[in-house]
């Protein structure tokens, strides 16, 4: 990953100053930034474009709303993740009662050999994370598709890391197994060194 | 057939193709929504009325400990202490419940150890200290214990409340698993347990842990609770306020009791944002017969005052505030119930703020204190258990925490002191 630009730490800081005291342009900026990647997030989490819309509309206008209480300008986009997650937890919350059981047995006629980067790949691990308890699906998408270390992870959830964990391992071994992966060779291992 | 270490390592990759991230087609009716939508002075948001927190300081692991031994060393200690503290206890009798009492110990946090400091000699003392992270320490109301935070090590935002004696010994974990998110807690009247409010699943919530450790629990309450604490003087019930009208993100409005014995909760206000009211900061007086909180109308010419009801919620009394002025919130009721130290701002942030003290029936704007230039961005405070001053820790405009101050409610001037802390006061009290 790059490091980041100076110039580019200090215009967003500015930026945050400004929102803080009730610059909505400066917040617009600061918001199409962040919005491409917490929506693809919030898709996956929720599985539902609309159920997903609503979470990012509702942690953005919790940060608009909240902002003055932000008081480090550089934990922003930190911060906006987090109210977002929170609003995508909040609705699974709500919705529970639709979740679906944890599926481990191989998905019929998607089993395949060698694993390439085809369609057919991605709608098995898409298939593979919609079978996924919502709770379950999230750990995967935060740590997996936003790289967030697993103990804050653990934190945005709510959950005991030694949780985070095992809901990581078990949705990676239940997506392993629909797909077809090769179980012999599975590492308790998670990839990135991003458990510290 | 794929290896599993493959399968994660394209994981990542794949994730991006399925949600192929862009710009969401809702942006601009977000960007417009959010436009139409005021943002909440400062002053009415909890996160301001938090204490600094020094968290940067990562703790070292820990040891593994042998416990069994020590457990057993423990329970004979255990006895020999209880039979000490029986024959202090006898000597020294506790403080009453509320009213007046008299001045002990400041108790505060500073990288990440606990100290007392004496405000008449300004010597501190650490009496909790080591490579761990501990924080936000808190009096019980008979002054023989100390509740204070340990954040756990490598996640800043999960902690673990300890209960230790008045001298920082026997600390004692009230709950095994960390929570996530601890914003306050308290004791008990009885100080057999801590009310402690922190975050479940992301939502603010509140849990009853007993003060020996034996068992926690988490309060049957819906929505996001804020502002939770006990009835005084006998802990029967808990105030807490909820933002479960109809903005759920807005401002908290309703005041609500739980009783303790049976869960039920009784509404003293019902939530009012419908009609554009807000409230914030709900407190109860000290013999728990009044609760005083801060109330405001979502209008561009921001008007927040300090209310003062029943413990039914009934005899509204609304504190006059003086020419000028555009916001006044409760901060922390005087011993013996007859003054409340408030903040009152000057503009919609908190450059312009100062303490001030008032009386609780609404005769008069009360007497500010403004003198020193470093009281005016301190919002936490509390009473010297003898009413005599009140303690603050106050902040710069970049949040750094400054030299504690103390205030004269006689005089109204103020003093620093010879200590840093980045806790909110807490004062021991002791018998008269």
């Amino acid at each position: 990953m790059a490091a980041p630009r100076p110039g580019v730490v200090v215009d967003q800081r500015d930026l945050v100053e400004r929102a803080k005291r009730g610059d909505h342009d400066a917040f617009a900026t600061l918001a199409v930034d962040a919005i491409a990647r917490l929506d693809a997030a919030a898709r996956l989490i929720l599985r539902d474009p609309e159920l997903a819309r609503d979470g990012v509309q509702e942690g953005y206008i919790r940060a608009w709303r909240t902002l003055p209480a932000l008081r480090d300008p550089d934990k922003f986009d930190a911060w906006l993740r987090r109210l977002v997650v929170h609003a995508c937890i909040d609705i699974m919350r709500r919705r529970r009662h639709r979740a679906v059981e944890v599926e481990l047995t191989p998905i019929d006629g998607l089993a395949g050999g060698d694993f390439t980067a085809t369609i057919a790949d991605r709608d098995q691990v898409e298939a593979a994370l919609r079978h996924l308890e919502p709770e379950w699906r999230a750990v995967v998408v935060l740590h997996y598709f936003l790289g967030i270390p697993l103990p804050e992870v653990a934190s945005l959830l709510g959950i005991p890391l030694g949780t985070a964990k095992s809901r990581l391992h078990r949705s990676i071994l239940a997506m392993r197994t629909a797909v077809g992966v090769d179980e012999v060779s599975a590492t308790a291992s998670i990839p990135g060194g991003q458990l510290a | 057939m794929m290896s599993s270490d493959r399968f994660d390592r394209r994981l990542p990759q794949i994730l991006e193709e399925i949600s192929l991230p862009r710009k969401p087609d809702y942006f601009d009716d977000l960007v417009g929504l959010s436009a139409r939508t005021r943002q909440r002075p400062a002053w009415t948001l909890l996160e301001r009325w938090l204490p600094v927190v020094d968290l940067a300081r990562q703790p070292a692991f820990a040891r593994r400990v042998p416990w069994r031994p020590i457990a057993v060393l423990a329970v004979i200690l255990l006895l020999i202490l209880a039979t000490l503290a029986w024959v202090a206890g006898s000597r020294h009798p506790l403080p009453a419940p509320f009213g007046p009492a008299r001045n002990g110990l400041v108790v505060y946090a500073k990288d990440g150890d606990i100290f007392t400091a004496d405000p008449l000699t300004g010597t501190s003392k650490a009496i909790v200290k080591g490579p761990e992270n501990d924080i936000n320490p808190r009096w019980s109301d008979d002054g023989t214990s100390v509740a204070f935070e340990r954040v756990v090590d490598g996640n800043t935002n999960d902690g673990v409340v300890y209960v230790a004696r008045a001298d920082g010994s026997d600390p004692i974990p009230v709950n095994t698993q960390p929570l996530a998110g601890v914003s306050s807690y308290a004791f008990s009247p009885s100080g057999k347990q801590i009310l402690i409010t922190a975050s479940a699943q992301g939502i603010p919530s509140v849990f009853i842990a007993e003060a020996d450790g034996s068992s926690i629990r988490q309060l049957d309450i819906q929505g996001r609770v804020t502002d939770a604490a006990w009835r005084p003087p006998d802990g029967s019930e808990i105030l807490f306020m909820d933002d479960a009208g109809a903005d759920q993100n807005g401002p908290d409005t309703g005041i609500y009791a739980l009783n303790v014995a049976d869960g039920k909760i009784r509404t003293i206000l019902k939530g009012a944002d419908a009609d554009g009211r807000f409230r914030g900061h709900a407190t109860w007086s000290p013999d728990g017969s009044r609760i005083a909180f801060g109330e405001w109308t979502d209008s561009s010419d921001l008007t927040v005052q300090t209310h003062i009801v029943t413990a039914n919620g009934t005899g509204d009394t609304v504190l006059p505030i003086p020419t000028g002025a555009v916001w006044e919130g409760p901060s922390s009721w005087s011993n013996d119930g007859t003054r409340l130290l408030v903040i009152r701002g000057y503009s919609g942030g908190v450059d312009q703020s100062r303490p001030a003290i008032v009386p609780v029936d609404g005769k008069g704007t009360g007497v500010e204190i403004g003198s020193s230039s470093n009281t005016g961005s301190a919002l936490d405070w509390a009473w010297a258990p003898d009413d005599s001053s009140i303690l603050g820790t106050p902040t710069d405009a970049s949040d750094n925490v400054l030299d504690q101050v103390m205030l004269d409610p006689v005089t109204h001037t103020s003093r620093t002191l010879p200590w840093v802390s980045v806790s909110q006061p807490s004062w021991q009290r002791i018998a008269q």
